[in-house]
């Protein structure tokens, strides 16, 4: 029988692989571990590296600044002294003041000395020669028409005194090479170069006194603006007009008081000169130089330039003047800003250094004048009057933090550093300090951008952030290859661990290291076979065990895991299967029979059993399912197996959590324990029987059975004779009607036999009796009947039969022990019993019936002492002869009307003395002379004819023939022939005969006769 | 220890008091049908109780039922003979701790009188 | 083992289940079985089949020519000689006993079927059980399955 392989593997519960190690790996975690803290730690160096560097830096570059700004201060300081030295001493050289007085003089007879040279200075001239300026001025302030100058200059031309109006043709518009006039004049008249005009005025001026006088001390006073670098060098008198100009620019001629020039700086230096000193009563000191602020100064193209002033005295003490130096800012930028060599100084590339003053407007200029936002520069013209860029001196003020600080101090000593944004918006580092200079409130501010400033730290913390990338990515490939060496074999074993997890059992971790990932990972391989070996011993003892073995859970579902024993019985593999499933039919191999009741039994058996309450133990014997029928469907023919289940309690913590379910094969158990029954019923039968009849008299008991015999015959004839035979066709009613007589016939006769045992109290027969009457209502109540219902009472009927059989022969044997009892006295005692055993022995073999019966009359005589072993010995071939040959088949001698039991009976007698007589005599069927002739014939003892007119007596010679037998098969205890024969020699011997009478089918008698004298007549 | 004993047959309640005397019974006593051991069962609140299923008047389930509702926790063997194995599941369900099936094992008797005891 | 009625059943449905695939709705009466002192009745031909294993005995189909001339012209054999008819009678009792084997299982084993022919009262066969004649009536002739198994 093919059972489906059980793999057993599958059958064990699914092992749900998990997944791997979740989370980050170890390598994560120390990769991220390391490099936080290498940032946490690149940052901190870089940021302590700048900090502490930058303040150092700090510290340097304002050092620096400090040492500069102290220069800056006293180079600045010393310009100014010097400058005013030098004012002073040339305010009181003869030479000045001989040249002060001199042009004084001169311009006031000016005039006087131009009409005395011919030229009549009159209105025309003095308008027309205005003309002549105004057109110069024009031109010349034209590209500077955005500034009120032009428009003051223009105006004031009318204002203009005549001498001033001379003046500043000659000097300005006229080309006079010999004035040695520096200022280029605009070629106004150049058209009219041969302009009489211009050639008489300048002709007559050459003779005035003042010109003479210029020409006198040009020299001089050119070796002096020469050697001091004055942008100009100016002589105003004491009325305030500018008598002389060096640089014969438009202030020349003017009135500083009232002309055009009132409100510039140049007025205020004349007047500080002149007077002193706001407070002073008296006249100033010889020695007192008033300095101006620096202005755009109108007359110079409007360049912020410096005044000092100093007033010029006679020998009498009495001032003629003042003497009026100009310095332009240039020179005072170029002292700031070193000649621009900015890194020289230490100032880089993004630093500088810038006087300011008390009006925060710029007085040198700016280095970073280009990056300067339009608000903050103005427009600026060269020294011709052409516009020239930009300039931010004199701009716009300064807000920043630095100027602020240097003003907020009202100490003139104001120093300070400072961080700040500057006008550009960059921020930066500054020192700052006021200048010590007198007249002048100027602040010098000296700042570099922090970013360079500081850029050496930058770029140190740059370096060190570097230098820690560099490390970091050094570490991250130190983890990357140490946890590759380390977390190799951790891997290793993740990865056993996960292939075990998904099934595979097989997997081992390699031990690769010594240390405790090593250890771990062999214990985990020692764990690991240990439980495969566990597993493996329990998949051998649930293949190896005979019963079926399995568990379902509490939904009464099977689990996997079973014993290959379940799935053998089975015939199927049941995992997955609900309990009850395996007890409804569902057309499988294996099909239950099972009553619904028990199906119910069994559902609440399994629920009592899941009640914690409730021991197993308590409960088992009501288990319904001990004997459970199943058909099994063979190709060689279904049959009936039953199955024994049985149910444990698995507990876990006390807790009924799964029901284990043993399943035994009890097939053949059961059998014999219905073999037993059944056998034991029919022991029970019997012995019912045997206390039935005892009590029963002996003829009415005989009379029953033979009443009963027959009834139960007819029955049988009355089914056979029941049978329809004939050629037409019959209708179901008319078949019904003849089965209904059928019945009937068999009920009356069963109703007498019934009457009959209950009158007798043989419950025995009353019983079947019974069981056969309810068969035949059951019948009769049946529906459409066929022949097949009727073969319980054919059934039953046999039954009957036997019973009368069993009765029977009980009684045979109760008559035989009677027997037997009762004829104690007979000699030759115990022998007999021997004979009667034999002559039943032999007859049962052949299917017959016989009982013995001995009547010894006369007892075996002493002498010869061997006679009596030959009686013996006659007696049983002839006993066995009688039941082997004589005695009938039961039922051939019930057919004469015999008993079906045949007699045989063995006798002694001594009739004569001298006589002894021994034999046995059968009622069977005696010779047949017929069979015995042509028995004879067959055998070749003489021909046909010659044995038909043989007589009795010869035929019956025959028998004691050796070889001869008329059995047509020799069987066992008869038939040889050999018997008869061995008889005659012995009865011979002791002087015997045999005598042979028979009468067919009624008996047989063989007698011997011995002869007790010498004498042989008997 | 206190043992009642339940059973329309004398013969069947000798059998049972014989097979289960040791010394820890201090008493025992017999009830030949359902409303006498109800009766009895109230007075003295045995510990163990066996009970039949056949018997007259009142029957085993009904009898169960009326032990139980005296105390839910009576401790009730059911023995009876194999063909009231139906009635006894129900039984078993209803609140009996066990079944024993006639004719009596003394020793599975004993065996199930102890597994009664100790819980 | 003995015999149960069961058993004989399981014979008697074989014996309907061949007639039912002779001809679509037979009309196959199966009449009340009675019993014989020896195997018997048997009519002009009958198939036996010694039977040993489970039961000891013979199963036996006993049926008149007209019967199988009959029957083999639905089996469309063109046969009707003596030789035919032994060979059907026997076939028929192989068929049957053949049959009842799938109920009954491998250890009920059937040999070679014997034909006898003539109507005997009762052959000398001694089986020691009960015999069982159960009567088939078919188109108005009478066969018989004779069971004498023990």
């Amino acid at each position: 029988m093919k059972v489906p392989q059980n793999d057993l593997s599958k059958n064990l519960p699914e092992y749900q692989p998990k997944e791997g190690p979740r989370g980050y790996s170890i390598r994560d975690k120390l990769l991220l571990f390391t490099l936080t803290l290498l940032s946490i730690a690149i940052l901190g160096l870089s940021s302590a590296a700048f900090f502490l560097s930058s303040g150092a830096l700090r510290r340097a570059r304002l050092d620096g600044f400090r040492s500069l700004r102290e220069s800056f201060s006293e180079v600045i300081s010393r310009f100014f002294a010097d400058h005013r030295r030098g004012i002073a001493t040339q305010a009181e050289s003869q030479t000045f003041r001989y040249a002060a007085s001199e042009l004084s003089a001169g311009y006031q007879e000016l005039i006087d000395d131009l009409e005395d040279a011919g030229l009549p200075v009159d209105d025309a001239l003095i308008a027309s020669l205005r003309d002549r300026l105004r057109l110069a001025y024009e031109k010349y302030f034209a590209p500077m028409s955005a500034l009120d100058i032009s428009k003051n200059a223009l105006a004031q031309i009318a204002n203009l005194s005549r001498e001033g109006v001379i003046v500043q043709y000659v000097y300005i518009l006229g080309n006079a090479p010999d004035s040695g006039a520096e200022v280029e004049n605009e070629p106004v008249g150049e058209n009219d170069g041969t302009d009489s005009l211009a050639s008489k005025v300048r002709n007559a001026f050459s003779k005035t006194t003042y010109a003479r006088a210029v020409e006198r001390y040009q020299p001089s006073i050119e070796a002096v603006v020469g050697r001091n670098r004055y942008n100009d060098l100016l002589f105003i008198d004491n009325r305030g007009n500018v008598v002389y100009s060096f640089g014969k620019s438009w202030d020349l001629g003017t009135n500083v008081v009232s002309g055009w020039l009132a409100n510039s700086n140049l007025k205020k230096v004349f007047v500080g000169a002149w007077y002193g000193p706001p407070g002073s009563s008296t006249s100033p000191e010889a020695d007192h130089v008033m300095v101006t602020d620096m202005e755009d100064y109108p007359a110079k193209n409007n360049r912020p330039v410096v005044f000092l002033g100093c007033a010029i005295s006679d020998r009498l003490g009495e001032q003629q003047g003042v003497l009026v130096h100009e310095i332009d800012s240039r020179q005072i930028t170029s002292i700031i800003t070193f000649d621009e060599h900015w890194t020289q100084v230490g100032l880089g590339s993004s630093g500088e250094a810038y006087i300011v003053g008390p009006d925060r407007r710029l007085r040198t200029e700016s280095r970073f004048l280009q990056e300067l936002p339009p608000e903050q520069t103005i427009p600026s013209y060269n020294e011709k009057g052409l516009p020239d860029g930009r300039t931010s001196i004199l701009a716009s003020p300064l807000h920043n933090q630095a100027v602020d600080q240097l003003f907020a101090n009202k100490a003139r000593s104001g120093v300070g550093e400072v961080t700040f944004v500057d006008e550009r918006g960059r921020e930066s580092l500054g020192v700052f300090g006021m200048l010590p200079l007198p007249e002048l409130n100027w602040g010098l501010v000296i700042r570099i951008d922090t970013d360079e400033a500081f850029k050496p730290a930058q770029d140190l913390a740059r370096l060190v952030a570097v230098g820690g990338l560099v490390i970091l990515v050094f570490a991250i490939g130190g983890i990357i290859v140490f946890s590759h060496f380390l977390l190799g074999p951790i891997g290793q074993l993740v990865a056993t661990a996960e292939k075990i997890g998904g099934g595979d059992l097989s997997a081992r971790a390699p031990v690769m290291t010594s240390d405790e990932v090593g250890f771990l990972a062999s214990r985990f391989n020692t764990m690991v076979d240990q439980v495969v070996a566990g597993t493996n011993q329990i998949r051998k003892i649930l293949e190896t065990v005979n019963e079926g073995l399995f568990l379902i859970g509490p939904d009464l579902i099977i689990q996997p895991g079973y014993s290959r024993a379940t799935s053998e019985i089975f015939h199927r593999e049941i995992v997955g299967l609900h309990f009850l499933d395996l007890l409804r039919p569902t057309g499988q191999v294996l099909e239950p029979v099972l009553a619904p009741a028990t199906l119910e039994a069994t559902t609440l058996y399994l629920e009592l059993l899941q009640n914690p309450k409730i021991k197993d133990k308590l409960i088992a014997q009501t288990n319904p399912l001990l004997e459970v029928e199943f058909r099994q469907r063979d190709p060689k023919g279904n049959r009936t197996r039953f199955l024994e289940f049985r149910f444990n309690r698995v507990l876990a913590a006390g807790k009924p959590t799964q029901i284990m379910v043993t399943v035994l094969d009890v097939t053949t158990s059961v059998s014999l324990k219905r073999q037993i029954r059944e056998s034991e019923a029919r022991a029970q039968s019997q012995i019912e029987m045997l206390f039935g009849i005892m009590h029963v008299d002996p003829s009415t008991l005989q009379e029953f059975l033979t009443h009963t015999e027959t009834q139960t015959d007819n029955m049988v004839q009355a089914l056979e004779a029941g049978q329809f035979v004939s050629k037409t066709a019959e209708t179901a009613e008319q078949r019904s009607d003849r089965y209904a007589r059928l019945l009937q016939t068999i009920s009356r006769s069963l109703h007498l036999i019934k009457g009959n045992a209950t009158v007798i109290h043989l419950s025995y027969f009353e019983n079947l009796a019974d069981q056969l009457e309810e068969e035949v209502v059951a019948i009769q109540q049946a529906g459409v009947v066929s022949g097949e219902h009727f073969l319980p009472i054919t059934t039953g009927l046999g039954q009957m039969r036997d019973r009368i059989t069993m009765t029977r022969e009980l009684i045979d044997r109760l008559i035989e022990m009677q027997k037997v009892f009762s004829h104690k006295s007979s000699t030759l005692n115990g022998e007999f019993d021997a004979l009667a055993e034999l002559a039943e022995e032999v007859a049962r073999r052949s299917g017959k019936r016989v009982h013995v019966t001995f009547d010894f009359a006369a007892p075996v005589p002493a002498e010869p002492k061997s006679l009596s072993e030959t009686v013996h010995t006659i007696l049983t071939q002839l006993v066995r002869n009688a039941a082997a040959h004589g005695v009938e088949l039961p039922f051939h001698r019930v057919n004469c009307g015999k008993d079906p039991v045949g007699d045989i009976h063995i006798f002694s007698c001594r009739q004569d003395p001298h006589c002894f007589e021994f034999g046995v005599r059968d009622d069977g069927r005696g010779l047949d002379f017929s069979v015995l002739r042509r028995r004879a014939v067959e055998a070749g003892y003489a021909d046909k004819e010659v044995i038909g007119r043989w007589g009795e007596a010869e035929l019956t010679d025959l028998l004691f023939k050796p070889g001869f037998t008329t059995l047509e098969q020799s069987t066992r205890d008869a038939g040889r022939g050999v018997g008869l024969d061995a008889v005659q020699d012995l009865a011979k011997r002791f002087g015997g005969e045999i005598k042979v009478s028979s009468k067919m089918g009624s008996f047989t008698e063989f007698r011997v006769r011995i002869s007790m004298n010498e004498t042989f007549d008997c | 220890m206190k043992l009642l004993i339940v059973d329309d047959s004398s013969v069947v309640r000798l059998a049972i008091q014989r097979d289960l005397e040791n010394g820890h019974i201090t008493q025992v006593d017999q009830a030949a049908d359902g409303e006498e051991a109800v009766r009895l069962y109230q007075e003295k609140l045995h510990d163990v109780i066996t009970l039949d299923i056949t018997m007259p008047r009142m029957d085993g389930l009904t009898c169960l039922e009326s032990l139980l509702k005296i105390n839910p926790e009576a401790k009730i063997l059911i023995i009876s003979a194999l063909r009231d194995r139906a009635t006894a599941l129900i039984a078993l369900k209803r609140g009996a701790r066990g079944f024993l099936c006639k004719p009596i094992n003394p020793d599975e008797l004993r065996e199930a009188f102890e597994l009664l005891l100790t819980d | 083992m003995k015999m149960t009625d069961q058993d004989i059943r399981i014979f008697i449905t074989m014996a309907r289940r061949y007639f039912e695939a002779l001809e679509p709705k037979p009309t196959l009466v199966i009449e009340p079985p009675f019993l014989r002192d020896e195997l018997g009745p048997l009519l002009e031909y009958t198939g036996i089949i010694p039977v040993s294993g489970r039961c000891e005995g013979a199963v036996c189909f006993t049926a008149n020519g007209g019967m199988l001339e009959t029957i083999l012209a639905l089996l469309k054999d063109e046969r009707r000689d003596d030789a035919a008819k032994r060979d059907l009678v026997g076939e028929i009792a192989n068929t049957l006993s053949g049959n009842a084997r799938e109920e009954f299982g491998s250890d009920f084993r059937i040999s070679v079927p014997n034909v006898i022919v003539g109507p005997r009262v009762s052959a000398d066969l001694r089986t020691g059980g009960r015999n069982y004649a159960i009567p088939l009536n078919w188109r108005s002739e009478t066969a018989y399955l004779l069971v004498s198994l023990k």
